[in-house]
């Protein structure tokens, strides 16, 4: 039988009936060291992660707030075109009753004199009409635009109240995971002060029992097999080192010798 | 032979020929006062006060001579002004007979219409 075969099967025997009770007090303190741990590192990445969140709802506040100001300067620029039409409108107006007059003088003026006079004048009152209508339709689609401003308005106005809203949950939720992270930290360290245990030991002591565990669950199907001896020598360079360690760890200890 | 020449009016949704001799300017409706006692209401145009008889809710005011008087009839839209083919009393305008505008009948509307009240 090779070493390694009698190191499973010393370890097989001595964890066979009682595996659940093979859990040490201070294992079992090292996972909890551990686990809080865990849940202390958690709460961080959670407050991060919110605390990201805020920054990212800010940026997204800003990014409205340009959005409102560039509907309000919109708003300008559409007043600004209607007084210009406006007053392109009361120009027109005037030509038109420049050339009525015009016409009126034309017609005293009689035929064949006044003629040309009247010709020209319906001339240019048919042009500041097709004009004047021209106008209309801009004023028109000025009043479309109005329209479609202030939908806009009222949506960015919307999603800048949602995003206030927001911002201000996730004040709360920030609150909420330091008050998280300051409990977690209070319980490991009282935690620490009841098990008495080093962090970094609990941790290196946790592993090395989920290892153990898992090390032993493996041999075991390992040694199940049909041929568990090959198998099991081949594992020996890996084994030996191993068993060696653990002898010297629990030399003189009746419940620890493997 | 009458010439046809004049302006063709709308004056309370109906079209109207004034001669050309009856009119001395087209001007944009100005803005009216009221004079206490009188169905007329001045307006200031071109430099003068003038007596305005309100015709409508036209944007145009048309000063015009009637008898020996010049009177204004403001609230009327000039459609047309030159030359048109006479047609009875009034002219042709867009294939329509418009008949001619009564300055003085008009002016008897208005003082009809401010006496009922």
């Amino acid at each position: 039988m090779s070493r390694a075969s009698r190191f499973l099967d010393a370890l097989r025997e001595t964890l066979k009936d009682n595996a659940p009770m093979m859990r040490s007090t201070s294992v079992d303190d090292a996972l909890l060291v551990r686990a809080v741990s865990k849940a202390e590192q958690a709460a961080e990445s959670a407050l991060g992660a919110s605390q990201a969140a805020g920054a990212a709802s800010a940026q997204q506040r800003g990014t409205l707030d340009a959005a409102v100001d560039a509907v309000r300067q919109l708003f300008t620029r559409a007043r600004e075109a209607r007084s210009s039409l406006a007053l392109s409108r009361e120009s027109l107006e005037q030509i038109r009753l420049v050339a009525l007059n015009a016409g009126l003088e034309g017609a005293r003026l009689g035929d064949p004199t006044g003629k040309p006079l009247v010709l020209v004048a319906d001339d240019v009152r048919n042009h500041v009409t097709r004009v004047l209508a021209a106008l209309d339709a801009h004023t028109g689609v000025l009043d479309q635009m109005d329209r479609e401003r202030d939908k806009l308005r009222e949506q960015v106005e919307g999603a800048q109240a949602r995003s206030a809203d927001l911002a201000r949950e996730l004040l709360q939720v920030q609150a909420a995971q330091r008050d998280v992270s300051s409990a977690m930290s209070d319980v490991s360290s009282r935690v620490k002060q009841v098990t008495e245990t080093d962090p970094e030991t609990a941790a290196l002591l946790a592993d090395a029992s989920d290892h153990a565990r898992a090390l032993l669950g493996a041999l075991t199907k390992l040694a199940e097999g049909p041929r568990r001896s090959p198998v099991l020598r081949a594992l020996s360079p890996s084994l030996g080192p191993l068993a060696k360690l653990l002898r010297e760890q629990y030399r003189g200890d009746p419940d620890g010798a493997p | 032979m009458r010439s046809g020449a004049g302006l063709v009016l709308s004056v309370r949704g109906e079209r109207r020929y004034l001669p050309a001799l009856l009119v001395q300017t087209v001007v944009a409706r100005p803005r009216l006062s009221p004079v206490p006692g009188s169905p007329l209401s001045l307006a200031w145009v071109s430099g003068r006060a003038i007596a305005v008889a309100e015709a409508g809710s036209g944007p145009h005011l048309v000063v015009c001579v009637a008898g020996n008087e010049i009177v204004g009839v403001a609230g009327v839209e000039v459609d047309g002004a030159g030359f048109f083919t006479p047609q009875g009393d009034g002219v042709l305008f867009e294939g329509s007979e418009v008949p001619p505008f009564d300055v003085a009948a008009e002016l008897e509307r208005v003082q009809e219409a401010a006496s009922k009240e």
